[in-house]
Order: structure tokens, then C-alpha cells, then sequence
């Protein structure tokens, strides 16, 4: 009973986080609309490029994609590429330089949990407002056939993408102790993910050693995998979402490991 | 007398705009090792549009009328062209400083405050420039054009990117005019890389006509591309770099007007 009491508080908290969270990203409508349409501006261009390429090339399919598919990845992508990036390095970034970790550590939280709870629920946020309704237009629109076990694959792949992606973006937060700006950082993350991860062009059409490469790293399980889990979940075989989950392990551990360096050798001004 | 007093100005707004970026470098370098990881970040870019047009033609034909190296070079000329945009124009950053007030410090000195603002971009995209330009030369190097249409290239290229930068700055004063918030406008220069990476036929007439009249971006890139691979003559180089300079015009009206009607945060 006392556990449950304990749990529906907790639940309450984060639910006031998130109702906060809405109400801040309402203040600008305006620019929540226009961020949002952005989003939608990208896969359009590749709806145009990509007819163009099929017509020229004067083929039903390249790669396993018909271009109905192709057109489908890229809108997906965009719907998971909101999810996944955050703005935890810069959030981490700010309180290490401006001393503002000083105060937070003395939550009753604690650091790292309140700060990376902040930005998922931001992030859930911006799901729930934005994603969502997205998300269902585009599986009506391109009539996509949502089986159980496609559903199924697609949130624990992308449960999987999360948990590296946020990781990695640790990661790099904790190295603000060491830089002074973790931009360069998180620019180069996000341009591998981009391309490595498969938001830049699916993964299947690179071949030879780049694709043995590349389906050794991580970043195949922010976008590509995800993305295929839910197109073509006979694709996924079981033993990707093992790799998957060593990587966010492996990844875990590294960004605990740094952040406890870090956290040795941070002094604000009181002390 | 008038023109004396007109050149003494300009070459006086000149030496404050590059003493504002040689602070700004100075300002950026303190930190070298972050400055240089940043600047090589940035760098990075361009290649990952070379692995993209690369992995298409590997994969396909390609689009129809364009060769691999065409495209890559109309692309990567894409990517050189918003790097520059970026480095003289953040409507994001400048609208944050309208916001606290920290534009009017530039508006009280005696210089052009349209130079002052065209010196608060983010100069670190400056090494995405020089990827591109590098891979542009590659791209060059393999399509052989003459030396003319090179010429011709790099004059239309030069006023079509003082256009887009123009039309950057009012687009930044009517952003802060309408809604006070630009956060998204950073997304906006990548949109507008996207859609200018590819022949502006392939969004039909409707994109033909939004970026080239509307949004000029096609006058930095699709057009200079099309001249230097000899399917455009002379005169409509010609004709495209009389608009261009009717367009700066119309742009720099517009900007000293909405700077006018300005009202900082301080009132």
C-alpha cells in the first residue's frame, strides 16, 4: 500500500514536470508551429528527390525500397529524429559553466536523475504535442498496415535507440567539466548519427565494407532499425535487439563512468 | 564632394566590419582546443552530402540530365553557399539580441549598423565553406569548364549570395517584428540548403518560382550552376545579375525600414 502511494507521488511529479513542460512550449505558438513544419520540409524534399530518382532510373525498387517505402523512411526519420536528440549536453554544459550545478545537487533528486528526467519528459513533451499527431497522419496517409508485433519491434528498437542516443549525448554533456564548449561535440554526433544512424539515407543501399562497418556501431539503432521494425519487421532478427541492448550497456557505463570523473573534478564558487 | 564623403563612409564601414570579425576570431580562438574541434565539426558536412550524392549514383541513375559529378557539384556549391549565409546572417542570434536589447548598442555607433549586424553570424561555419570549396574544385576538375563560364560562374554566384544575404537580413527584422522568437530559423537555413542541393525543376514551376523570385537562393546556386555548365548564355547571366543587384536594393530599403520601426526591449 505505502509503495503505492509512493509510486502514484512520483507518477504526479513528473506528470507536473510535463504539464510544465506543455505550457512552456505553448508560450510561443508560434514558433512551435513554425518548428514543427520545418520537420515536415525536410522529407518533402526527398519525396521530390527521390520520385525524380526512381523516374530516371525507370525502376520499381532500389535496394528493397519501392518508392512509396523510401517515402515513408524519410517521414519516419523525421519523427524519430525529435525524439531522439535532446538538449542534455548543452542543459549539463550550462550548469557545470554557470556554476548552476551547484544548487541542483542539492535536490533531493539528485543531479543526473532530475536533469536527465527533464529533458526526456521534454522530449515526451514535444512527442505527445507534435510526434503523435504526425506519426498517425503519416501511417494513414501511406495506408501502413500497424500489425502487434510491428508496434511491438518499433517501441522497444526505438526504447533501445533512446537509451544510446541519450547516452551518447551524457556522455558528452560530462565532458564540460574537461571543454569549454561541447558544441564541436555534439555537432560531430549528430552528423554521424545522421549518416551512420541512417536519417541521411536508409542503411541497406550502402554495400561492401561501409555496410559491414556500419552495422557494427551504434547508430543504427537511433533511425534505420526502428524505422525498419516497423516497415518490415521480418527484417529485425532477434539477436539485433541483444547487440542493441550491449551497445546501450556499454554506452551506460561509459557515461556513468565519465560523469564520475567529471564530478571529481567540478569546484563552484561556494566550494 | 558627395562621392568623396560617400567612398570615405564605405571604406570606414569596411575597416569596422572586418575589426569586428578579427575580435570575433580573436574572441573564438582564446579556447583553441574547442575552437578547433567546433571548426572541424562544421567541417565534416559537406562530406557527408558527398557520401549522399555518391550512395544515389551508386544505387541509381541518378537524376535525369545531371551526371554525378553535376550534381555533386551543384550540392556541394549548396552547402558552400548557406556556410556563407550562416557567417554573415544568424536571424536566430540576432533576434535574441533585439530581444535583450543588445542591438541598440551597435544602432548608436557612427557606422552602417547593416554591416555591424551582417558581422554578428556564426563564424565558425566558415570551415564548412572550405570543405565545399575543395569539393566543388573536385567536382570541377572532372566536369572541365572553360575559363569564361568559370568567370561568368563566379560573378552571378558572388551577387546571387549577396541577394540571399540580403533578403536573410529583412527576413531577420520581419521575424522579430511578427513574433519576437527565431529559434526555428536555424532549421530554416537547412531547409533551404535541402531544397537548393537539387535542380530547382524537380519541385516543378511552383519551386522554380519560389526559389528564385520569393526565397533568391536559386540565384546563388541553380543559376551560377547552369551557367557554368554552359546551358544558360550570357545574356541571362546578364539578366540574372541586374535582378540580383534590384533585389539588394529592394532588401537594404526594406531592412533601414523595418530598423526604423524598430522598438528595443528597452523601449
Amino acid at each position: 500500500m505505502a509503495a503505492k502511494i509512493k509510486s502514484g507521488f512520483n507518477m504526479a511529479k513528473y506528470w507536473a514536470m510535463f504539464k510544465l513542460n506543455a505550457k512552456d512550449l505553448l508560450a510561443y505558438r508560434s514558433d512551435l508551429v513554425l518548428s514543427f513544419l520545418m520537420r515536415i520540409l525536410y522529407p518533402l524534399v526527398m519525396v521530390f528527390v527521390w520520385t525524380v530518382i526512381y523516374a530516371t532510373t525507370k525502376t520499381n525498387h532500389i535496394g528493397t525500397y519501392t518508392l512509396d517505402s523510401m517515402i515513408l523512411y524519410f517521414f519516419l526519420a523525421s519523427v524519430v529524429n525529435l525524439i531522439l536528440y535532446t538538449d542534455l549536453p548543452y542543459s549539463m554544459q550550462h550548469d557545470i559553466k554557470r556554476g548552476a550545478i551547484a544548487s541542483k545537487l542539492a535536490l533531493p533528486m539528485g543531479y543526473v536523475r532530475y536533469t536527465v528526467t527533464t529533458v526526456i519528459i521534454e522530449n515526451l513533451t514535444w512527442a505527445a504535442m507534435v510526434e503523435l499527431p504526425l506519426f498517425v497522419i503519416i501511417l494513414v496517409v501511406f495506408k501502413v498496415h500497424l500489425s502487434a508485433i510491428a508496434a511491438i519491434e518499433f517501441i522497444a528498437m526505438l526504447g533501445i535507440g533512446m537509451g544510446v542516443s541519450y547516452s551518447m549525448e551524457f556522455t558528452i554533456g560530462a565532458l564540460s567539466a574537461y571543454a569549454n564548449d561541447i558544441n564541436g561535440f555534439v555537432i560531430f554526433e549528430g552528423l554521424m548519427t545522421s549518416l551512420l544512424g541512417g536519417a541521411m539515407i536508409p542503411l541497406s543501399l550502402f554495400s561492401g565494407a561501409a555496410a559491414k562497418i556500419i552495422g557494427l556501431l551504434p547508430f543504427q539503432y537511433m533511425f534505420y532499425l526502428p524505422i525498419t521494425a516497423l516497415t518490415n519487421p521480418s527484417a529485425v532478427a532477434p539477436e539485433m535487439f541483444l547487440g542493441g541492448l550491449a551497445w546501450f550497456l556499454v554506452l551506460y557505463a561509459i557515461g556513468r563512468l565519465t560523469w564520475r570523473q567529471a564530478y571529481k573534478s567540478i569546484t563552484s564558487a561556494g566550494g | 564632394m558627395q562621392g568623396s564623403r560617400f567612398i570615405r563612409s564605405q571604406v570606414r564601414n569596411a575597416r569596422v566590419f572586418l575589426a569586428m570579425q578579427l575580435y570575433a576570431w580573436k574572441e573564438v580562438l582564446a579556447y583553441r582546443a574547442s575552437a578547433i574541434f567546433l571548426l572541424l565539426a562544421i567541417a565534416v558536412g559537406p562530406i557527408l552530402n558527398f557520401i549522399f550524392i555518391t550512395v544515389i549514383y551508386s544505387v541509381s541513375s541518378g537524376i535525369a540530365g545531371w551526371s554525378y559529378y553535376q550534381l555533386l557539384f551543384l550540392s556541394t556549391m549548396s552547402s558552400f553557399i548557406i556556410s556563407m549565409l550562416n557567417y554573415f546572417s544568424s536571424p536566430r542570434a540576432i533576434v535574441a539580441l533585439m530581444r535583450q536589447g543588445g542591438l541598440d548598442i551597435y544602432l548608436t555607433r557612427p557606422y552602417s549598423p547593416y554591416l555591424s549586424s551582417l558581422a554578428l553570424g556564426s563564424i565558425y561555419s566558415l570551415s564548412g565553406a572550405f570543405t565545399s570549396v575543395a569539393i566543388i574544385a573536385y567536382a570541377l576538375l572532372n566536369i572541365g569548364p572553360s575559363a569564361a563560364s568559370l568567370l561568368e560562374f563566379v560573378v552571378v554566384a558572388a551577387f546571387g549570395l549577396a541577394a540571399i544575404i540580403s533578403f536573410m537580413m529583412v527576413f531577420t527584422m520581419v521575424v522579430y517584428s511578427l513574433m519576437r522568437s527565431a529559434r526555428w530559423a536555424g532549421n530554416l537555413m537547412n531547409v533551404f540548403g535541402e531544397f537548393s542541393s537539387y535542380p530547382l525543376q524537380i519541385y516543378s514551376i511552383i519551386g522554380v518560382f519560389v526559389f528564385s523570385l520569393l526565397i533568391p537562393i536559386g540565384l546563388a546556386i541553380y543559376y551560377p550552376a547552369e551557367i557554368l555548365l554552359g546551358r544558360v548564355n550570357a545574356w541571362v547571366a546578364l539578366a540574372i545579375v541586374l535582378f540580383a543587384v534590384v533585389l539588394i536594393y529592394i532588401f537594404r530599403k526594406a531592412f533601414y525600414h523595418y530598423l526604423k520601426n524598430y522598438t528595443s526591449a528597452i523601449g
